[in-house]
């Protein structure tokens, strides 16, 4: 009971494990955006060393990076497809009808299917190095200028870390009602898709009556303990920028700049 | 000695509902005293608690704590005075971890963070839980939670402690772990507990019982007078303790006992006694 991980983490004390999430988070953002500027086979080898030392670096194995990359695998080869019979122009040495393959198509199909790996690989990065905690701190550290419009950042990011705390709760409360439901004969998984759908309803229900008594529960307690909403809140949890965190932005810093140079 | 708390003619009624949930309840709690209130499920009991922290208002009657009245501008100093330990202990985390948690309320007191850090310390100590304190809350045991809960509650040092049917929800091991740990702190602290309770364990350790019956108070004892009475524990929402029940199906059965027992022993060798004369 209570045990489930919550996305894919995986502990472990690798130098990714130990970087400050606010930096692994922005770090992901640069990644995606620079891979774009990638358009040539030095620029893609570049991309890949660097990830490839990255994941090297987590010491996670490669196998789950490749799982991060199934539940995708349908929408990459088709955007491949695509860009691949598509893509006008060069010598097309197939053809048919409107669909042609050439040299220039393969590459850029090749080059699709490498940016979608290597923005595949980094996030799945952030998600197994970073708990699901870090996550929510981090998302709370980075909205923070939108203080300044107002936007309840300490609000959001306290949903945010309470929300992920009550998943398991929640996960046994939906065993509990499942079970209650088979108890009086209730059947999931048989039957058509409208049967099971309907199956649905005797769970979600008594879910959602429950998910309202914890919040009223927890709203009292938490109200008990003083809570007056997010003014005036000190913080117990305190995120800590090393250097470490400082030469990692420095090093993408620099992938950028090594980037623009061998882009054509 | 000045009462810590005190409850004059609270009369309290639910929205919808026709009768009052509480009726002309006075009350006074001496410091440092451990008072058990019981009743049947609907007495009131644990309306009286929400009551006293301010978190249900009440119609009319004046509540005071610790020499404050209880009104929409002392509302939020009176809850730093009082600490509540809930029924269900997966139902009152906040933080994701337990240093997390027992930090919460220290938070909202906007607590630098250098002596947050020695106060979690401080309490996780007390319950014993300094061994956990990166765990994630719904990893531990109900017993070890409602030690994390109590460790949140003495963190804001209290002057008062209401538990809130904070037992009834764990093993027996777990239930004389809690109620050792809140005897503790009573006897160290001077926090004065309040203990909403089915349980006979938890009456025992109470100075003072308050009987609750549809929204009044029945009868104020203490627990010998309880005990001495145990035809009336049922109605009172209580399973006597196995001595009474014996001793009093024996006088229904027409064995008549030389006195009445408090303790196993005591009626052990009154039985004995019995037999060697048959």
């Amino acid at each position: 009971m209570g045990k489930m991980i919550i996305g894919r983490y995986l502990p472990g004390k690798s130098l990714i494990h130990q970087l400050d999430p606010r930096c692994k988070f922005i770090a992901t953002f640069i990644f995606v955006a620079i891979v774009f500027l990638a358009n040539n086979w030095q620029t893609y080898l570049a991309l890949t060393i660097f990830v490839l030392s990255a994941v090297l670096l987590s010491q996670v194995s490669l196998s789950f990076f490749i799982k991060g990359v199934r539940p995708m695998i349908f929408l990459i080869i088709f955007t491949v497809a695509l860009q691949m019979l598509f893509t006008p122009g060069g010598h097309p040495f197939w053809q048919w009808g409107i669909f042609s393959l050439s040299a220039l198509s393969i590459r850029n199909g090749l080059f699709i299917f490498m940016r979608f790996l290597l923005i595949i690989f980094i996030s799945t990065l952030l998600t197994i190095t970073t708990t699901p905690l870090q996550m929510a701190d981090a998302v709370g550290a980075i909205l923070k200028p939108l203080k300044i419009v107002h936007f309840p950042v300490e609000e959001v990011a306290l949903m945010l870390s309470i929300a992920l705390q009550f998943i398991p709760l929640l996960s046994d409360e939906t065993t509990k009602i499942m079970n209650a439901q088979r108890a009086r004969g209730v059947d999931f998984g048989d039957g058509s898709i409208l049967r099971q759908i309907k199956a649905i309803i005797p769970i979600l229900i008594p879910l959602f009556v429950s998910s309202f008594n914890i919040a009223y529960d927890l709203s009292i307690a938490m109200e008990s303990r003083g809570y007056q909403g997010s003014e005036n809140r000190s913080k117990y949890r305190q995120l800590k920028w090393h250097f470490q965190d400082s030469l990692v932005m420095l090093l993408f810093i620099v992938l950028t700049i090594i980037l623009i140079i061998l882009r054509s | 000695m000045n009462p810590i708390i005190s409850l004059k003619d609270v009369t309290f009624t639910y929205d919808n509902a026709n009768k009052s949930a509480l009726n002309k309840i006075n009350l006074t709690v001496k410091p440092q005293q451990w008072v058990a209130i019981v009743g049947l499920n609907g007495s009131g009991k644990s309306t009286l608690a929400k009551l006293i922290n301010g978190i249900l208002p009440a119609d009319s009657g004046t509540i005071t704590v610790a020499g404050e009245k209880l009104t929409e501008q002392s509302l939020w100093n009176i809850r730093r005075k009082i600490g509540i330990i809930f029924q269900n202990p997966d139902h009152q985390f906040v933080g994701a971890t337990v240093e997390d948690d027992v930090a919460f309320g220290l938070e909202n007191q906007n607590m630098p963070r250098k002596q947050m850090v020695q106060r979690v310390a401080w309490a996780l100590d007390q319950v014993q839980m300094s061994a956990f304190k990166n765990k994630a809350p719904q990893t531990l045991s109900g017993g070890q939670k409602q030690r994390v809960a109590i460790a949140g509650v003495i963190a804001l040092q209290p002057q008062i402690i209401i538990m809130d049917e904070s037992t009834s929800m764990l093993d027996p091991n777990g239930r004389r772990d809690i109620l050792k740990i809140i005897r503790k702190l009573q006897q160290q602290l001077g926090i004065t507990i309040l203990s909403i309770t089915h349980d006979l364990s938890e009456i025992v350790e109470a100075d003072q019982v308050v009987i609750l019956k549809r929204g009044i108070i029945e009868k104020t004892a203490t627990v010998a007078e309880i005990f001495a009475d145990p035809t009336r524990l049922t109605a009172w929402g209580l399973r006597p303790p196995f001595t009474q029940r014996l001793q009093l199906s024996l006088l229904q059965a027409g064995v008549l006992l030389t006195k009445k027992y408090q303790t196993k022993q005591g009626l052990a060798d009154e039985l004995w006694q019995l037999r060697s004369k048959m």
